[in-house]
């Protein structure tokens, strides 16, 4: 599957109960006391003063914002009416139908329904235009407007009316009642065999359960036979709570053993966190996919398998969040999500990449130089693995990327829009594993994306225009233009022959689109499989018992 | 020639009776208490060490940042510097300095203020203050030394060239004096029938000095047949003393300002109070893109009363008034609490904070939003953009060369050079500098580092990058060889090449050090094509009188 790699990080959260506010010391005391003073005469002034009406909470998110910037990406403030979706990040649950929507022109459509859920069981397919919620028209309405409308308690009705594409190509529209049911957003989307006795889990987030998802994921492959190896797919993890990392690991490593501790300022954030529960399997080998979307709990998930020696990691380095967030309560149902610990994996080792507290001249942040990275010994082999920087892989694989014209397909969703055509089309289509384009399906979308407006300019594109721009200005223009205007042949990009030489690239993409639109995410995933490298790359080291033993004994 | 981007004050004092905010009064309180806790716990729980000033100060920041660029917020330690510059009186030297080579260097000194009665000259190089070493500190920790209370004294050391080879160590000890900046560094005849006056600041004798100087020029000649009022690069300043710039020229009980708030009672007007000098002489504005606020309402007001001619480029476009309100522990908070309206009833106001586009970036006001007024003479004008010129020129540029001649202080030195050489000058207004002093000039710089990229090299290496990456470049890399060797450049053929551009900023800066601020002004108005067309403006009565009359 092509993925495209957002870095999107969320976090890694402790609840821990602490009594009162302790202040370290009087001087910092009055310090806080003076500077408050001065904010509460100054946002009261402002508000008065202003020559324009000022919205006051706007106001003052603008400067918690700013405020908490300067310290972290992780440390946020989240007003009452945005608990809503936090507490739905960090419970993946919510009272709904179950479907990915987004906006597309007029109408809000449907991206993917959750398998399993009141949507996907009432036929709701991707590509379906909302143009009624209980009767009222969602015409021009926003995404989160929709979304509210749709969401409401389990057990209530909902019923939907919504345009889909025929196989003529008119619309037609249908009218679904569905029952709202408590919408459990799944840790792990798919598990099952991926041939020759491996087993596959992906696990996609660290919401509750996630460690009893994978538990019971990999009970039920091992109920289906002996088990060569299992990969446990973290790429694009973003993390989500610790103690479901440490029960995660806990799947894999025996019982009592300290997966992560904790350090803060203060005394009583430092904590261990070791394993509490019986194990499911440690012997059957296991190799981690990784990457630099892996993070937080997704890194403590992959840096102490890796630390206690009882998993190959394969991919990219990851994303390098060492930090630990906890969830502060302040007035008027406001939380606050502060960074209040580091974290440190069996080896002792820290993995956050970046020092947000020393940062550069023009405030950038620093990465951690590879010169000050520490060397640490993992548990049992020995091996030496460093801090300061994510979890570097064992097996390093190249992460492919995407073409320009791919990139461009994508964001321009013309490569959703196509599968609707193609599944207003096609009943029925081969299953997901051995599905394919024909070369003569691939013409017959070149023709129809020909029709298409989307465009993409090349970075270097982008740079010869100002390069005229410039010389123009500085009057070198004349002198260079015959070279100039070769150049710009050279490089100029034709959309015709990019879908033809990167086709395997989006022909691959095309596949997992389309069978999507049948199979849904299930589908995808194995879809996906064929054109996976990585997934490829584990199977090999799986197979390969030596190598698996000479990666994971002490050099 | 830098063009230093210097805070816009347009402080008018309102004096305001009791705050209501009745109705806000639970949001904000609210907000203020939820802000309170947040910071508490912060600060507490955060895992580094915070410091709660530097933490409040990003709040403070954050918030002021979605309003406009002129409400700004004062810690105590910022307070002492904001007063010098909305009030103009401190106690000083009236020097300015530059950091060069580790080290500040006099780039200029005030006629007889303290360090000119001592015998501090430009160039003098300060190498301690009181005792205190100057080497590697920032210009403003410099300069916070360099100001303290009238009367006080300092001991300098510095190190002056006394000759081409030698340099000497002198010992000052200077007392502090109240400086007053000068609004008006130069009035004078730039012909023997019209005077010109450069309005640098709006600083609270700004009115009296411009009234002043017209009063001499005219009792001085009474032949003067037009003035020329140079308003180009004023920032602005106080409000009242637009109000009475213009009243030098325009009757008593006009109207120049109307400023209106959010609340009724704020709203004000202002009046011209007193007798004029002149209501009748051809009078020419000049201004530039960095003319704004106070600037702007005397060119706009001359405009709307069709009492002068203004020439140059679009006025910057701030109609908005601050006032500066002190907060407790001596802190300060400057707050936009009105716009401002000229006399035909137009706000200037450039960019719409209050709407700001999706992407957070500030909207000008699209020229079909503008809206037509009508000036007491019947010429249509517009809102929403400054002050649009009658006569509009084009923005005087510097060249790559001349810029970077400047910004390596070749330029600066050299004329230090040249001062040792020349005991005294012609009148500024004559001098030349001659064909070997160029020569002299382009030796002088063909001994120094003198790298530059222009644009294009720069655009050419980014493309380069963005090629090789992308895999295009070796299938260009011929094209890109060949452009290469033709953008390549000689510093002494783009000296050669802009010669008369480069003469020109030698002669102002040599002007200077024998003249002051005075001479330099003088000096470089002899070319300059404003300045110029002003004058033929007002030689040129036709011309002048139908740029004022109704565009049939």
């Amino acid at each position: 599957m092509k993925r495209v790699r957002k870095y999107v990080v969320l976090t890694a959260m402790v609840v821990v109960a602490i009594s009162g506010i302790a202040f370290t010391n009087t001087a910092n005391y009055f310090e806080i006391t003076k500077n408050l003073d001065i904010f509460a005469t100054l946002y009261k002034e402002l508000n008065t003063y202003y020559v324009d009406t000022l919205n006051p909470e706007k106001l003052m998110h603008a400067g918690i914002t700013q405020m908490l910037d300067g310290l972290d990406p992780y440390t946020d403030y989240i007003p009452e009416e945005d608990m809503d979706d936090y507490r739905m990040q960090t419970t993946g649950k919510y009272g709904g139908i179950g479907a990915v929507i987004g906006t597309r022109n007029e109408w809000v459509m449907v991206t993917e329904p959750y398998e399993g859920f009141p949507a996907a069981k009432a036929g709701l397919r991707a590509g379906d235009k909302i143009i009624e919620v209980d009767g009222k028209s969602a015409k021009n309405y926003k995404t989160d407007q929709v979304s509210a409308m749709l969401k409401g308690k389990p057990g209530t009705d909902v019923t939907v009316k919504f345009k889909r594409l025929q196989a003529d190509g008119t619309e037609g529209e249908i009218s679904v009642k569905m029952t709202r049911e408590e919408i459990k957003v799944k840790n792990v989307p798919y598990f099952g065999m991926v041939g020759d006795g491996i087993g596959f889990i992906r696990l996609s987030s660290f919401t509750e359960r996630a460690g009893a998802e994978v538990k019971s994921a990999l009970q039920t492959l091992e109920a289906k036979g002996k088990l060569k190896g299992v990969i446990l797919d973290l790429r694009g993890n973003p993390g989500g709570l610790l103690n479901e990392a440490i029960n995660v690991a806990n799947v894999f490593v025996d019982k009592n053993l300290e997966i992560v501790s904790t350090k803060g300022k203060m005394e009583e954030w430092n904590k261990s966190f070791p394993t509490i529960n019986e194990p499911v399997d440690l012997k059957t080998p296991v190799v981690v996919l990784a990457d630099g979307g892996s993070a937080s709990a997704a890194e403590i998930v992959s840096g102490s398998l890796q630390d206690l020696d009882r998993a190959v990691i394969i991919g990219q380095k990851t994303f390098g969040k060492g930090l630990v967030q906890s969830t502060r309560s302040l007035p008027f149902n406001a939380k606050l999500k502060v960074t209040t610990a580091k974290y440190y994996i069996p080896s002792g080792r820290c993995i956050q990449a970046i020092n947000y507290a020393e940062r550069n001249e023009d405030g950038s942040v620093k990465r951690v130089p590879d010169s000050l990275k520490v060397a640490f010994k993992t548990k049992y082999s020995g091996r030496t693995v460093f801090d300061g920087g994510g979890i570097d892989p064992d097996v390093i694989t190249e992460p492919e990327k995407l073409s320009n014209i791919s990139i461009s397909l994508l964001t321009k969703n013309l490569l959703f829009d196509y599968a609707c055509a193609y599944r207003a089309k096609h009943e029925k289509i081969s299953e997901a594993k051995s599905f394919t384009l024909t070369d003569a399906e691939y013409v017959d979308f070149m023709n129809w994306v020909s029709k298409k407006e989307y465009d993409y300019s090349t970075r270097s594109e982008k740079i010869l225009e100002e390069l005229k721009i410039s010389t123009e200005k500085e009057k070198y223009y004349d002198a260079i233009k015959d070279d100039f205007e070769a150049m710009k042949k050279t490089m100029m990009h034709d959309k015709q022959h990019d879908l033809e030489k990167e086709k395997p690239q989006i022909k691959s993409m095309l596949e997992e689109e389309i069978v999507d639109h049948y199979y849904l995410n299930t589908g995808r995933t194995e879809a996906s499989f064929k054109s996976d490298n990585e997934l490829k790359k584990a199977m090999d080291v799986l197979k390969d018992e030596k190598k698996m033993k000479e990666i994971l004994a002490k050099k | 020639m830098k063009s230093k981007l210097i805070k816009f004050f347009a402080v008018v004092i309102l004096a305001i009776g009791t705050m209501s905010f009745a109705d806000e009064y639970f949001e904000i309180s609210k907000n203020i208490d939820v802000f309170s806790s947040l910071f508490k716990e912060v600060n507490t729980y955060y895992v580094d060490d915070v410091e709660p000033s530097k933490l409040m100060r990003s709040c403070i920041d954050g918030m002021l940042k979605t309003l406009d660029p002129f409400t700004n917020y004062f810690s105590g330690s910022q307070v002492e510097s904001a007063k010098i510059q909305q009030g103009g009186k401190f106690g000083g030297l009236g020097i300015e300095t530059e950091m060069m080579n580790g080290y500040p260097v006099i780039i200029s000194v005030t006629q007889n203020q303290p360090a000119d009665e001592s015998g501090l000259i430009v160039g003098d190089i300060i190498k301690s203050i009181s005792g205190l070493s100057t080497k590697d500190k920032k210009k403003e920790d410099v300069d916070k030394i360099l100001v303290g209370e009238p009367k006080s004294r300092m001991a300098l050391t510095i190190e002056r060239k006394t000759s081409l080879t030698e340099t000497k160590t002198l010992s000052f000890n200077i007392e502090r004096e109240e400086i007053q900046e000068n609004s008006v560094p130069f009035y004078g005849m730039v012909t023997p029938e019209i005077g010109c006056i450069k309005l640098k600041i709006f600083n609270e004798h700004a009115g009296k000095d411009v009234k002043d100087a017209f009063d001499s020029l005219k009792r001085l000649n009474p032949n003067m047949k037009g003035i020329v009022l140079d308003l180009r690069s004023n920032p602005g300043g106080l409000l009242n003393e637009a109000v009475n710039i213009v009243n030098v020229f325009v009757e008593k009980n006009q109207l120049v300002v109307t400023t209106k708030g959010k609340v009724d009672e704020w709203n004000n007007t202002f009046k011209t109070l007193n007798d004029p000098s002149d209501t009748k002489i051809p009078l020419v504005l000049i201004t530039n893109s960095m003319s704004a606020s106070a600037s702007e309402i005397v060119s706009g007001t001359m405009q709307d009363y069709d009492r002068g001619v203004v020439v140059g480029q679009r006025t910057y476009g701030k109609g908005l008034v601050q006032v500066t309100k002190p907060l407790s522990y001596n802190t300060i908070l400057k707050v936009t609490t009105a716009k401002y309206y000229i006399p035909t009833g137009r706000c200037i106001q450039a960019l719409n904070y209050a709407e700001k586009n999706a992407d957070g970036s500030v909207k000008r006001i699209p020229d079909s939003l503008k809206v037509a007024f009508t000036t007491k003479g019947g010429r249509t004008v517009f809102d929403g953009g400054g002050v649009d010129p009658d006569v509009k020129l084009p923005k005087q540029e510097h060249s790559k060369i001349a810029e970077t001649l400047f910004t390596k202080h070749y330029v600066f030195d050299f004329c230090s050079n040249y001062k040792l050489r020349h005991d005294t000058i012609t009148d500024p207004a004559k001098f030349k500098l001659s064909e070997n002093d160029f020569t002299d000039f382009v030796a002088f710089v063909k001994a120094k580092d003198c790298n530059y990229k222009t644009e294009s090299e720069e655009k050419l290496e980014a493309l380069r990058e963005a090629a090789t990456e992308e895999k295009y470049f070796d299938a260009v890399k011929n094209q890109y060889d060949a452009i290469q060797k033709k953008l390549a450049h000689d510093k002494e053929q783009d000296i050669i090449k802009n010669k008369e551009e480069i003469v020109t900023v030698l002669e102002n800066e040599i002007a200077g050090r024998y003249y002051y601020a005075y001479g330099k002004v003088k000096k470089s108005y002899q070319n300059d094509p404003e300045v110029a067309k002003a004058i033929s403006l007002i030689n040129n009565s036709k011309e002048y009188l139908e740029l004022l009359a109704v565009k049939k």
